[in-house]
Formats: C-alpha cells, sequence, structure tokens
C-alpha cells in the first residue's frame, strides 16, 4: 500500500508540473488538441496507480512526451499560420449582418438547437439582436449585438470616469504583500495609518485590499472592519 | 519561451533514457543469452558441472539485471524468466528431462525481452 501511496504523490507532483507547463488556460478555452491531451494525460496517469506491475516510468514518459509535444505545437502554432490552421483551425461566421450562414453551420454540424444554446450563454434571446456571431476554436460562440440593443455605456452618455486599475490584496491572513502595496502606489506610513484608525496590526488582519485612489476595504480576524479611507 | 526550452530539455531528456534503456537492455539480454546457450550446449554434452557453473553465473547476472529493469520492463515479463531461472540449477544437478525444454523456454523469453525494446514498426503497432 505504501508503494501505492508513494505512486499517487510522484503522479500527482508530475500531474500539476504537466498542467503548469501547459500554461494557464480555464477548461472552455481549451484547444481540442489540448483538450485531447488534459484527458489523455489523466487516463495515463492512473494506470501505474491500478496496477503496481506497470513500471512507473510507463505512465512518466508519455505523460511527459504528451505535454512537451503539446508545448512545442503551441509554440509553432504561434509562429506559423499555417500550423495553427492545421491544428485549431479558424473561427467561422455563423451570423453575418443578422443573417444566419446555413452552410457554415451544416460544415461545423451546428444545429439550431446548438445556436440558441450558445446564444442564450450570451443572455442572447432573440435572433433579430445579433449582428455578427462567431464560433471560435474551441467550440464557443462570440456574439456582437447590433448596436441598437446594447446597453448604454458612461461614453455614449458623456460621463466622465477616471481609468483605475482594479483594488489589489494587500494584506492577506496577516501576511503583508508589499509588491501589491507597492502597485497600487500606498506607502508604508499610509497603512500603519489606516491600521490604527481600526484598531489593528498587520497580524490581526484577515484581508486588506486597496487601490490607486486609496480606497480600502479591511476586514480583521475577529471580523473586525469595513470600508477606510488612505 | 522558458516552456518551450523546458519542453525540448525533457524531450532530449526522454529520448536519452529510452536510447540508453533500449541498448543496456538488448545488450545485457545479449550476455545473458550467450551463458544460457554456453549452458544448454554442455547439459547435450553431458558437462552437469559446467552446466551448473553456467546456469549459477546466469542467476547473478540475471538477478542484477532484474533489478535495474523493473524501471522499464513489466513486472509479469521479468516474473515469469525468474520462475524458471529458479528450476534451472536444480533441474540440470537432477538430470531431469525437463531441462532442455526449460532452457529453450527461458531462451525465447530473453529473446522475446530483447527484441520487444527495439523500436520496430512490429513493436510500435
Amino acid at each position: 500500500m505504501s508503494i501505492v501511496l508513494l505512486r499517487a504523490l510522484i503522479l500527482y507532483i508530475l500531474v500539476i508540473f504537466s498542467v503548469r507547463l501547459m500554461g494557464k488556460r480555464q477548461l472552455g478555452e481549451l484547444q481540442p488538441s489540448e483538450l485531447v491531451i488534459t484527458i489523455l494525460v489523466s487516463n495515463i496517469a492512473t494506470l501505474p496507480l491500478e496496477d503496481v506491475n506497470i513500471p512507473l516510468m510507463v505512465g512518466v514518459t508519455p505523460i511527459l512526451a504528451l505535454v512537451c509535444f503539446e508545448v512545442l505545437m503551441s509554440w509553432l502554432s504561434l509562429k506559423h499560420m499555417s500550423v495553427r490552421k492545421l491544428v485549431s483551425g479558424r473561427p467561422k461566421i455563423i451570423i453575418s449582418n443578422g443573417k444566419i450562414d446555413r452552410r457554415v453551420m451544416s460544415d461545423l454540424r451546428f444545429s439550431v438547437d446548438d445556436l440558441m444554446t450558445s446564444l442564450r450563454g450570451k443572455d442572447v434571446f432573440r435572433l433579430e439582436e445579433v449582428q455578427y456571431a462567431i464560433v471560435e476554436t474551441t467550440g464557443s460562440v462570440s456574439v456582437m449585438k447590433k448596436p441598437e440593443t446594447e446597453s448604454i455605456s458612461r461614453k455614449d452618455a458623456k460621463l466622465k470616469s477616471d481609468n483605475i486599475d482594479p483594488p489589489q490584496v494587500i494584506i492577506s491572513d496577516g501576511r503583508l504583500l508589499e509588491r501589491a502595496m507597492r502597485a497600487v502606489g500606498m506607502s508604508m506610513g499610509a497603512l500603519n495609518k489606516v491600521l490604527k484608525e481600526h484598531s489593528l496590526s498587520v497580524e490581526d488582519v484577515f484581508i486588506m485590499m486597496a487601490d490607486s485612489k486609496g480606497c480600502c476595504y479591511i476586514q480583521g480576524k475577529n471580523n473586525v472592519g469595513g470600508g477606510g479611507k488612505q | 519561451m522558458t516552456r518551450v526550452k523546458i519542453s525540448i530539455c525533457i524531450l532530449l531528456i526522454l529520448i536519452g533514457a529510452s536510447i540508453f534503456s533500449g541498448v543496456w537492455t538488448y545488450n545485457s539480454c545479449d550476455d545473458m543469452l550467450e551463458v544460457l546457450r554456453s549452458a544448454a550446449e554442455r547439459v547435450a554434452d553431458g558437462d552437469i558441472d559446467g552446466a551448473i557453473e553456467k546456469a549459477e553465473e546466469f542467476s547473478e547476472e540475471w538477478e542484477a539485471f532484474r533489478k535495474k529493469a523493473n524501471v522499464v520492463v513489466k513486472s509479469d515479463k521479468l516474473s515469469e524468466a525468474e520462475r524458471i531461472k529458479s528450476r534451472i540449477a536444480k533441474l540440470i544437478e537432477s538430470g531431469s528431462d525437463e531441462i532442455e525444454a526449460e532452457l529453450s523456454e527461458l531462451i525465447s523469453m530473453l529473446e522475446l525481452l530483447r527484441d520487444g525494446e527495439i523500436p520496430l514498426i512490429t513493436s510500435i503497432f
């Protein structure tokens, strides 16, 4: 049993390493080849776990090889359009100028139900609202609505707003994150002032977030805290 | 780019390790086959002491090979050969009729083991 346990640990580390090597993508954004490799890796990893007679190398070698091939293929796809077309295909315009292209739907084996499901996933319930819809290489559908059906933006209403970066976590579970603090332009003095206002020290804080405008949110480990100003 | 370099390094290591394991398995099996065939000849010639000596030599080489081969070869293949190997010396000593058949089987197994590591089209498919 200890052998199985050690193998599980080794394969866990290997799978994490492989996933990290392949890079960051959400499951829904994976290219077809990446999805296949991900599923293959998980299946191959179970082989040496299920049967201790199988050498560990029988699992390790194909996992590493497949992941490395995938990374190299991604790099080649990046460098050469022809490789990208071959491996991933091209996005296809399924609705153009408000009209559905039935030929493209037939090529993609996309039924009307599939199309409506994808549109509803983008909060579009009326076909007449759609100007363009594109089926991406991942299979997801990107939708551009007709301008008259889009929500009004601040720009349309001619309302001024400043462009600010999102708030950052400055303190996480009692630990100060200095890099984040510098990123929002907060000084140590300003931080201490805010903490003093809430009668907290760094170690007492569960989470503190701040933005470049000086708006803060603090919650202490004893549920003490709230919004604040720099 | 770092990922690409890491991938290339890993692939080169895997290729090197595959070639090394293939060559090592091939050479080790070849050496053991030579010893076994020599043992078979001595059995055929009636040289029991010589055959036992060769069987013991084979046993030592096999033990050293098996410990390392467990990393790259399925253990059921090794177990089968191990089972026959453990009987060889006793069969030679007792002058059993089965010895030639057992030796022949062991030789075939080692040949399969040796040839199984060569990346031929027939092995791949």
